[in-house]
Order: C-alpha cells, then structure tokens, then sequence
C-alpha cells in the first residue's frame, strides 16, 4: 500500500514537473517575444521590411496619382524616411504597452505638411504652366488629398491596428489574461524546482529513482514541445499563410517562425538533456545484482516490505 | 532451511541480452514519441484542410491566391479561358448568345479607338485593382451582345486619357474572348457628379458606355465626368 502511495504521488509529481516546466517556457516566450517591443521593433528594423512598407504605400498612390491627377512621384517624394521609422516605433511601443496594460492604445500620425507643402508646389507650378492661379477650392481639394495620402501611410505603418479589434470580446477575453501571463513564468520555474526535491526526497537514498522520474519528468516537457513542432516545422504551415500583402506576410511569418524556433530549442534541450540522463542511467554503474537480475529480498521470507 | 539456498542463481546475460534489454525498454518511449508525431501532424492536418483556419492557408504547391480563371460560372473547375480568337463568323447577336461568366480581374477583352491610337484592356470590375490595369466593367452593367448598357471607366490620368480626343462618328472596337463587337461614338457628354445615373441607366437597345473623370487636368479629387455614348453596329461571334 506504501508502495502504490508513493508511485501515485511521484505519478503526479512528474505531472507537476511537466504542466510547470511548459508554462515557465511558455510564460517567457510571452514575456521575452510576445510582449517585447524590442522584438517587434527588430523584425521593422530590417531594410527589407520597411521597403516593402514603402512598395505598398508607393501602390496606393498610384492608385491616388490616377484619381487625383498628381503625378506618382510628387507623393512617393513626400515619403521622409526617418518620419516613416519613427513612426513605425510610437506605433510598436503604443501597441505593446496597451498589451501589457501600461497605458492606452493610441495611433501615430504622419505629418500632414509633409505631404501638403509639395502638393501645394504641384499645384502652383502646374498653374503657372498653364497661366492660370490656382482656386481655393483646389487648395482646399489638395487639403483633402494631403489628409487621405497621411491617412494610407498610417495604415501601412500600424502593422497591428488594435483599433480593429480591441472592442472585440474575443480580444478582451485574451487580453484580460496576456499581462499575467507573462510574469508567471518565475512560479511556474519555483513550481518546478519544489517538485524535482519532493521527487528526489519521496525516494530517499534511492537516488537512482529519483533523478530516473525526474528526468522522465523533463523528456516528456521536451517531447511534448518538440514533436508538435516539428511537425509544424514538417508541414510548413507557418510559411503559407494567405496573406497578400508582403510586408504584412514578412510581419505575421517572422513572428511565427521565431515561436517555432523557440519552442524547438527549448524542446530540443528538455529532450537531449532527459534522453542523454535516462540513457546514463539505464546502462552506466547499474548495481551488479539489478543488472543480473537479482532482486535482493524478492525471494526473503523474511520481506515484509509489502505486507 | 537457509533463505540464502533458496536464492536462485544470479545469471550472467551476453551483450545481445542487454542491448534487447536495453530496446524492450527504449520501446515505450519511441511509441510515445510516434504517437505525439502522429497526433501533431494529424491536428495540423486537420486544421489545414479541415478547420476554419484552412482559409488562411495555402497549398505549398500552389501561388498564395488561387487563379479562379479556371473555374465556369457554375464554381466547376474548366480550362482557362481561351485567348481572344481571331477566326470569327458574322452573326447578329440574337438570343441563343451565352457571354461567358467573367470574375473580377478576369480579363474580358480590348477597347479600341483606332481615331485615338487607344488601346485598353478591359477586365471585369470597377475596384481599384483593375483600374490600375486598364479599363473596369461596371459588373451592375451588361456585356457586349446582351442588349444593353455596357459600361467601362477608366482613369483620366492613363488609359482613357486618349478620350478627350475621340469625336462624334469615331469607331470604337471591342474584342472579347466570345466575339468581337463595333461600335460608333454617338454622343460625347460632360456630367456633374448629380447626374451619374445618366451614365448607368439601363437601355433598351445596346450601348457602350465608356467614362473617365473630368476635367482631365484637373489637379485633386476632378468633379465631373467624362462621357462617351456609343451605339452597336456590328458584331462578330466566335465560331
């Protein structure tokens, strides 16, 4: 009866090691990717990804260049680079705050001026070609272009437009979690670390057993976030998503390559390190009796172990 | 009797004794390992082609939008459409015509005004895509050999820039992928924005109806628009 006590509770003890284990590399990658404006910031900081931002900005207006009769060039000149950048940053930063529940959520603007002024010199050199003053409704026309073209820009430098579903319930339920969840790792790793020394004193001077349990404690945790992600790595789900829009692919596609990563390292150490362990311990310095068979009291009539 | 004589004694096992040992006992933890596998290749084949995720993802051996060119009106997957053909037979439209179903992008044919030197492609839909490709159909409006108002616009800017030019009397061309139709410019007009419906009002008999923006230099959101009217006179079915 002691005996089936004590494997019950090592059972779940073990469970305790891997349910812990999971949330603590679970909980750090939110806290470390997930909810880091420094990750973020490091997938916009690649050239690449800020000129596809431009190549899409740059697409729209052509489409305005064709509804306004402004030549492409005049608002592609309008583009400042380092507005572009910082705003990109007030965006990321904004977002990742309002997601750790530090401040509210709120959208940075592109300089209107900054597409107005050459609009407006548009405007009056194209007048003067053809001998005439611009009129104030026209100015008040390129107000209003300068506005939608900030507008455009806007739109492609929020990558994460909380706007669109902060309101959501589905959001709200998610969110009411997320700034928790990224602090929980430090119990879950306590957790943890109380489980493996119940594990090594419920078996007392049995070391053997004990560090056997608690490192097939950590080959579990590893398999079970190694396996899933191979596989995903296998079917290469993370790649194909059907999103047109490139920069917004690069966006969603290195976030979801980086949890992959992550999780497949982590899986990969919990693995290796509970595979190699179980390995020493199956085949290296076994007593000589175990290794030959021997169970020593198996056959005492004087064991009463179980009685 | 002695406990000890009871013992048995102890047996030496060989080398392959232990590896088989050593397997028998690595068995559980591989069926593990393959059973997590399965389960994991198994819920992402779910919720690849099964679960409402499968919308947002693509086949690795297909381009991330699928080309619905290939599919009949019907949603049954068919051939591409054929190119635009060049032997035709002269027929009247009559009512035995069946203008193919065509999806938004999809290209219908080619405008042409030989006075002009303009040559538009024209594709279905008026969205801003396929305005950046030439002319879009107004899907509300009809399709050459329907008997009524066809109705096309373009940008000002680009592909009906070569309409200020075009008079009264001018012949307009329209090759389509079922027949080719001509056309002749009847009436040029200058429409406020209150009167667009002017422009997409149905018609008894067939009507071309191509339109831009205008003033065509204007600078900034151009108030009115442009309006070319023009009436069938022949037309030529693909055989």
């Amino acid at each position: 009866m002691r005996n089936v006590l004590k494997i019950l509770a090592s059972v779940i003890l073990i469970a305790v090691v891997i349910v812990s284990s999971i949330a603590a590399v679970f909980s750090y990658y939110i806290r470390c990717d997930l909810l880091s404006s420094e990750f973020y910031l490091g997938i916009a900081a690649d050239s690449f990804y800020m000129e596809m931002v431009k190549h899409s900005i740059h697409l729209e207006f052509e489409s305005q260049s064709s509804y306004v009769g402004i030549p492409v060039e005049v608002f592609d000149a309008a583009l400042d680079d380092s507005q572009l950048h910082l705003m990109l940053r007030e965006h990321i930063e904004s977002a990742v705050n309002y997601l750790n529940g530090l401040a509210p959520y709120t959208e940075p603007e592109y300089p209107v001026e900054l597409i107005r002024d050459p609009l407006y010199a548009y405007l009056e050199q194209t007048a003067k070609e053809q001998g005439t003053v611009p009129a104030k409704e026209q100015y008040a026309q390129i107000d209003l272009v300068a506005l939608d073209s900030a507008a455009l820009i806007q739109k492609y430098i929020c990558v994460i437009d909380l706007n669109l579903v902060k309101d959501r319930t589905a959001f709200q339920s998610v969110f009411h979690y997320l700034p928790n969840s990224k602090d929980v790792y430090i119990p879950a790793i306590l957790v943890t670390l109380g489980a493996i020394a119940l594990l090594a004193l419920l078996n007392g001077k049995d070391w053997r057993s004990g560090l056997n349990r608690i490192m097939t404690a950590f080959w579990l945790s590893g398999s079970i976030l190694l396996v899933p992600m191979l596989a995903l790595q296998i079917t290469g789900l993370t790649g194909r998503l059907s999103i047109e829009t490139g920069y917004f692919k690069f966006f969603v596609d290195s976030v979801l390559k980086d949890m992959n990563r992550y999780f497949l390292l982590w899986g990969a150490l919990l693995f290796l390190v509970g595979s190699v362990a179980l390995l020493l311990l199956k085949t290296v310095g076994r007593p000589a009796a175990k290794d030959s068979g021997f169970r020593p009291g198996e056959y005492s009539v004087n064991n009463l172990s179980d009685k | 009797m002695n406990t000890r004589e009871q013992c048995p004694k102890p047996v030496r096992r060989s080398g392959t004794g232990k590896s088989i040992q050593l397997l028998i006992v690595l068995v559980p933890y591989l069926l593990f390992l393959a059973g997590l596998f399965v389960l994991s290749l198994g819920i992402f084949t779910w919720a690849e082609n099964e679960s409402i995720l499968s919308v947002f993802i693509t086949k690795r051996d297909q381009p991330v939008f699928m080309d619905l060119n290939g599919l009949d009106a019907s949603g049954a997957s068919g051939a591409t459409p054929a190119p635009l053909q060049k032997e035709t037979a002269v027929t009247e439209p009559d009512e035995t015509l069946v203008v193919p179903f065509y999806y938004y992008g999809e290209q219908i044919g080619t405008i042409s005004i030989a006075s002009t030197e303009m040559s538009v492609e024209a594709y279905q839909g008026d969205l801003d895509t396929e305005l950046r490709m030439g002319a879009g159909h107004s899907s509300v409006s009809l399709l050459p050999g329907q008997d009524g108002n066809i109705v096309f616009a373009a940008h000002r800017t680009s592909y009906f820039k070569p309409l200020q030019n075009v008079a009264v009397g001018d012949e307009v061309l329209f090759e389509t992928t079922y027949g080719t139709f001509t056309y002749k410019v009847r009436e040029i007009r200058i429409l406020e924005s209150d009167e667009f419906s002017l422009i997409t009002k149905e018609t008894e008999k067939e009507q071309l109806t191509l339109y831009t923006c205008y003033p065509f230099t204007y600078v900034g959101n151009a108030p009115d628009r442009y309006a070319v009217f023009c009436d069938l006179v022949e037309s030529e079915l693909n055989t």
